[in-house]
């Protein structure tokens, strides 16, 4: 990295966080979606529903976490002038069960 | 509109309901809505938790403010939540509105401009609730 202005300096920590952040999102991502985690789930499926509760719970704080990461990253990026609105076509009831889904365990 | 920041903005305000209310309930909304010659998304989240003070309310969107979390059922919070989501709605080109009582409850309503054609099909021209309910049962 090039440190030669206070300009640089904080330009290239930003880029060096927002890939760390990337990196830590991604490894989130692997671990949500591997196919060990589903069989986990399956194996829990036989068990105690508590466990399941517990897991889901789990399940949900990562998501917690990944959009609280993605907050900090998106900050960063407001203040470098990079943000960006990606527009795309969503239904607004799958959304909103989506989110409150999440909290119907805690 | 951006999805994936729209879920961003609910999960935050749910998130800060959740954290203040102790009985009651969470209510989320969403309807289409007319004003200004153009049509909005409004989004809104009313909870029946411990509300904000008066006092408090002006520090609420300044990033890591916080108001006093000793009644909070989580008091890890960062105070980034509802600083972030106001970027985001004001990058949209909508704004935040808030209304809260103290010990009655907070109501917080998201507009985002909406530029697809609304016909008879358009379900969530409508209004749309989901709400989720807090009590001894969600608790233990």
């Amino acid at each position: 990295m090039n440190f030669r202005t206070p300009l640089n300096a904080i330009l290239n920590s930003y880029k060096f966080i927002e890939n760390t952040f990337k990196k830590i999102i991604n490894d989130s991502q692997k671990i949500m979606n591997s196919p060990d985690c589903d069989k986990a789930l399956e194996v829990l499926d036989e068990n105690t529903p508590k466990m399941k509760k517990f897991i889901s719970m789990g399940s949900n704080s990562s998501v917690l976490l990944l959009s609280l990461i993605e907050d900090i990253l998106d900050l960063s990026k407001m203040d470098s002038g990079t943000f960006k609105i990606n527009e795309s076509d969503f239904i607004i009831e799958d959304l909103i069960n989506e989110c409150s889904d999440i909290f119907y365990f805690q | 509109m951006d999805s994936g920041r729209i879920k961003q903005v609910l999960l935050n305000l749910l998130s800060n309901s959740f954290k203040f209310t102790f009985s009651g309930g969470i209510t989320v909304g969403a309807k289409i809505q007319y004003m200004h010659d153009q049509n909005f998304l409004k989004l809104s989240v009313h909870d029946t938790g411990i509300g904000i003070k008066e006092e408090d309310q002006k520090g609420l969107f300044k990033l890591f403010g916080m108001v006093s979390s000793k009644n909070s059922l989580n008091p890890n919070g960062c105070g980034i939540g509802l600083t972030v989501s106001k970027k985001y709605i004001t990058h949209m080109g909508g704004e935040i509105e808030f209304h809260s009582e103290y010990g009655v409850g907070t109501q917080v309503s998201v507009y985002i401009p909406y530029k697809a054609p609304i016909d008879s099909s358009c379900k969530f021209a409508f209004e749309t609730f989901e709400s989720l309910s807090i009590g001894d049962e969600c608790n233990s």
